[in-house]
Protein backbone atom coordinates (compact mmCIF):
# COMPACT_ATOMS: atom_id res chain seq x y z
CA UNK A 1 0.00 0.00 0.00
CA UNK A 2 1.29 3.42 -0.91
CA UNK A 3 1.92 5.56 2.12
CA UNK A 4 0.71 9.12 1.97
CA UNK A 5 3.54 11.61 2.12
CA UNK A 6 2.70 14.51 4.36
CA UNK A 7 4.79 17.32 3.00
CA UNK A 8 3.42 20.55 4.29
CA UNK A 9 3.59 23.52 1.94
CA UNK A 10 6.30 25.90 3.07
CA UNK A 11 8.26 23.18 4.82
CA UNK A 12 12.03 23.61 4.53
CA UNK A 13 14.51 20.76 4.61
CA UNK A 14 17.35 23.22 5.18
CA UNK A 15 19.11 24.08 8.42
CA UNK A 16 21.28 27.19 8.66
CA UNK A 17 24.86 26.06 9.40
CA UNK A 18 25.84 22.59 10.58
CA UNK A 19 23.48 19.82 11.73
CA UNK A 20 24.23 19.24 15.39
CA UNK A 21 24.78 15.69 16.75
CA UNK A 22 22.36 16.57 19.56
CA UNK A 23 19.61 17.25 16.99
CA UNK A 24 20.31 13.88 15.34
CA UNK A 25 20.09 12.13 18.72
CA UNK A 26 16.76 13.86 19.42
CA UNK A 27 15.39 12.71 16.06
CA UNK A 28 16.33 9.11 16.86
CA UNK A 29 14.75 9.36 20.30
CA UNK A 30 11.46 10.59 18.78
CA UNK A 31 11.06 7.20 17.08
CA UNK A 32 11.17 5.04 20.22
CA UNK A 33 7.39 4.84 20.49
CA UNK A 34 6.86 3.78 16.86
CA UNK A 35 6.70 0.03 17.39
CA UNK A 36 6.19 -0.92 13.73
CA UNK A 37 9.76 0.15 13.02
CA UNK A 38 12.42 -2.58 13.03
CA UNK A 39 15.25 -0.78 11.26
CA UNK A 40 16.70 2.68 10.79
CA UNK A 41 19.30 3.68 8.22
CA UNK A 42 21.08 6.94 8.84
CA UNK A 43 23.40 8.69 6.43
CA UNK A 44 25.48 11.61 7.65
CA UNK A 45 27.51 13.75 5.28
CA UNK A 46 30.51 15.36 6.98
CA UNK A 47 32.71 18.18 5.70
CA UNK A 48 36.13 16.79 4.79
CA UNK A 49 39.41 18.70 5.08
CA UNK A 50 40.48 18.17 1.47
CA UNK A 51 43.80 19.62 0.38
CA UNK A 52 44.06 21.79 -2.75
CA UNK A 53 47.39 23.36 -3.79
CA UNK A 54 48.83 22.56 -0.34
CA UNK A 55 45.98 24.40 1.36
CA UNK A 56 43.39 22.71 3.54
CA UNK A 57 39.63 23.22 3.46
CA UNK A 58 38.49 25.04 6.61
CA UNK A 59 34.77 25.06 5.82
CA UNK A 60 32.23 24.58 3.08
CA UNK A 61 29.66 27.21 2.30
CA UNK A 62 26.43 25.78 0.90
CA UNK A 63 24.11 27.69 -1.41
CA UNK A 64 20.70 26.60 -2.59
CA UNK A 65 17.72 27.70 -4.65
CA UNK A 66 15.70 26.96 -1.58
CA UNK A 67 12.12 27.04 -2.88
CA UNK A 68 12.96 24.76 -5.79
CA UNK A 69 15.25 22.54 -3.67
CA UNK A 70 12.44 21.98 -1.17
CA UNK A 71 10.16 20.87 -4.01
CA UNK A 72 12.84 18.55 -5.41
CA UNK A 73 13.48 16.99 -1.99
CA UNK A 74 9.73 16.47 -1.61
CA UNK A 75 9.82 14.60 -4.96
CA UNK A 76 12.76 12.47 -3.74
CA UNK A 77 10.68 11.58 -0.67
CA UNK A 78 7.61 10.77 -2.75
CA UNK A 79 9.54 8.46 -5.05
CA UNK A 80 11.16 6.67 -2.07
CA UNK A 81 7.76 6.09 -0.42
CA UNK A 82 6.41 4.82 -3.74
CA UNK A 83 9.29 2.35 -4.13
CA UNK A 84 9.80 0.97 -0.59
CA UNK A 85 7.46 0.32 2.35
CA UNK A 86 9.01 2.97 4.59
CA UNK A 87 7.60 4.08 7.93
CA UNK A 88 9.40 7.44 8.12
CA UNK A 89 11.85 9.46 6.11
CA UNK A 90 13.53 12.63 7.32
CA UNK A 91 15.97 14.71 5.30
CA UNK A 92 17.96 17.73 6.48
CA UNK A 93 20.62 19.62 4.52
CA UNK A 94 22.78 22.52 5.61
CA UNK A 95 22.68 25.95 4.07
CA UNK A 96 25.50 28.47 4.64
CA UNK A 97 28.87 27.75 6.23
CA UNK A 98 29.77 24.37 7.80
CA UNK A 99 33.23 23.75 9.29
CA UNK A 100 35.34 20.67 8.57
CA UNK A 101 34.31 17.76 10.76
CA UNK A 102 30.74 19.04 11.06
CA UNK A 103 27.63 17.41 9.59
CA UNK A 104 25.95 18.92 6.52
CA UNK A 105 23.52 16.19 5.44
CA UNK A 106 21.28 13.96 7.56
CA UNK A 107 19.09 11.32 5.94
CA UNK A 108 17.07 9.17 8.33
CA UNK A 109 15.09 6.26 6.91
CA UNK A 110 12.92 3.97 9.04
CA UNK A 111 11.08 0.82 8.03
CA UNK A 112 9.91 -2.53 9.29
CA UNK A 113 13.01 -4.32 8.03
CA UNK A 114 16.62 -3.64 7.12
CA UNK A 115 16.54 -4.45 3.39
CA UNK A 116 14.23 -1.62 2.33
CA UNK A 117 15.96 0.76 4.74
CA UNK A 118 19.43 0.12 3.35
CA UNK A 119 18.34 0.23 -0.29
CA UNK A 120 16.33 3.41 0.22
CA UNK A 121 19.01 5.39 2.05
CA UNK A 122 21.49 4.73 -0.75
CA UNK A 123 19.09 5.89 -3.47
CA UNK A 124 17.91 8.92 -1.51
CA UNK A 125 21.46 10.18 -0.94
CA UNK A 126 22.25 9.75 -4.66
CA UNK A 127 19.05 11.60 -5.61
CA UNK A 128 19.87 14.47 -3.25
CA UNK A 129 23.29 14.83 -4.84
CA UNK A 130 22.04 14.74 -8.44
CA UNK A 131 18.54 16.24 -8.43
CA UNK A 132 18.50 18.99 -5.82
CA UNK A 133 19.79 22.50 -6.64
CA UNK A 134 22.51 22.86 -4.04
CA UNK A 135 26.02 24.21 -4.63
CA UNK A 136 29.07 24.49 -2.43
CA UNK A 137 32.20 26.51 -2.13
CA UNK A 138 35.29 25.23 -0.33
CA UNK A 139 36.74 27.95 1.87
CA UNK A 140 40.42 27.34 2.53
CA UNK A 141 42.37 28.11 5.71
CA UNK A 142 43.91 31.19 4.05
CA UNK A 143 40.49 32.56 3.06
CA UNK A 144 40.66 31.66 -0.64
CA UNK A 145 37.62 29.84 -2.04
CA UNK A 146 36.75 27.39 -4.83
CA UNK A 147 33.37 26.36 -6.21
CA UNK A 148 33.02 22.58 -6.08
CA UNK A 149 32.27 21.18 -9.53
CA UNK B 1 6.92 41.33 -20.96
CA UNK B 2 9.37 41.01 -18.12
CA UNK B 3 11.57 38.05 -17.10
CA UNK B 4 13.57 37.57 -13.94
CA UNK B 5 16.83 35.66 -14.40
CA UNK B 6 18.55 34.04 -11.41
CA UNK B 7 22.21 32.94 -11.43
CA UNK B 8 23.41 30.26 -9.04
CA UNK B 9 26.76 28.86 -7.92
CA UNK B 10 29.74 29.69 -10.09
CA UNK B 11 27.41 31.29 -12.67
CA UNK B 12 26.67 34.12 -10.24
CA UNK B 13 30.38 34.91 -10.27
CA UNK B 14 30.60 34.62 -14.06
CA UNK B 15 27.62 36.99 -14.35
CA UNK B 16 28.83 39.26 -11.55
CA UNK B 17 25.30 39.26 -10.13
CA UNK B 18 22.68 36.96 -8.69
CA UNK B 19 19.76 38.23 -10.69
CA UNK B 20 18.73 40.49 -13.53
CA UNK B 21 15.58 41.57 -15.35
CA UNK B 22 15.23 41.18 -19.11
CA UNK B 23 12.36 42.24 -21.33
CA UNK B 24 10.69 40.86 -24.43
CA UNK B 25 12.39 37.51 -24.98
CA UNK B 26 10.02 34.95 -26.42
CA UNK B 27 11.65 31.59 -25.66
CA UNK B 28 14.37 29.89 -23.63
CA UNK B 29 16.72 29.34 -26.57
CA UNK B 30 16.65 33.03 -27.49
CA UNK B 31 17.20 33.85 -23.82
CA UNK B 32 20.21 31.54 -23.64
CA UNK B 33 21.76 33.14 -26.74
CA UNK B 34 21.05 36.59 -25.37
CA UNK B 35 22.63 35.74 -22.01
CA UNK B 36 25.77 34.25 -23.54
CA UNK B 37 26.26 37.38 -25.65
CA UNK B 38 25.66 39.65 -22.62
CA UNK B 39 27.91 37.49 -20.41
CA UNK B 40 30.53 35.80 -22.61
CA UNK B 41 31.95 33.90 -19.58
CA UNK B 42 28.78 31.75 -19.44
CA UNK B 43 30.00 29.78 -22.47
CA UNK B 44 32.72 28.21 -20.32
CA UNK B 45 30.21 26.49 -18.05
CA UNK B 46 27.74 23.67 -18.21
CA UNK B 47 24.32 24.66 -16.91
CA UNK B 48 20.68 23.68 -16.77
CA UNK B 49 17.75 26.03 -16.89
CA UNK B 50 14.56 25.96 -14.85
CA UNK B 51 11.46 28.04 -15.50
CA UNK B 52 9.38 28.80 -12.42
CA UNK B 53 11.29 26.08 -10.52
CA UNK B 54 10.74 23.33 -13.12
CA UNK B 55 13.67 21.93 -15.12
CA UNK B 56 13.31 22.35 -18.86
CA UNK B 57 14.55 20.22 -21.74
CA UNK B 58 14.59 21.76 -25.20
CA UNK B 59 13.11 25.11 -26.13
CA UNK B 60 10.22 26.62 -24.16
CA UNK B 61 8.02 29.64 -24.70
CA UNK B 62 8.43 32.34 -22.07
CA UNK B 63 5.70 34.56 -20.70
CA UNK B 64 5.49 37.71 -18.64
CA UNK B 65 6.61 37.20 -15.04
CA UNK B 66 8.53 33.96 -15.63
CA UNK B 67 11.49 33.32 -13.35
CA UNK B 68 14.35 31.59 -15.13
CA UNK B 69 17.10 29.94 -13.07
CA UNK B 70 20.55 29.37 -14.53
CA UNK B 71 22.05 26.46 -12.62
CA UNK B 72 25.50 24.85 -12.86
CA UNK B 73 25.85 21.12 -11.95
CA UNK B 74 24.63 20.40 -8.43
CA UNK B 75 27.01 19.65 -5.57
CA UNK B 76 24.90 18.87 -2.54
CA UNK B 77 25.86 16.58 0.32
Amino acid sequence: MKKKVNDMPGKSYFIQGSIKPQFIAEQITKHNTKYNIGAHSIFLGQVRADEIDNKKVAEIEYFTYEDMANKEIAKVRESAFAKWPLSCLHIYHSNGPVKTGEISLFVFVSAGHRTECLEAVHQIVEDIKHKVPIWKKEIMEDGSAYWVK
Amino acid sequence: MKLKILFFGILSEAAGKQEMILNDISDSETLQNHLTSLIPGLKDYTFRMAINQEFIDGNRTLKDGDVVAMMPPFAGG
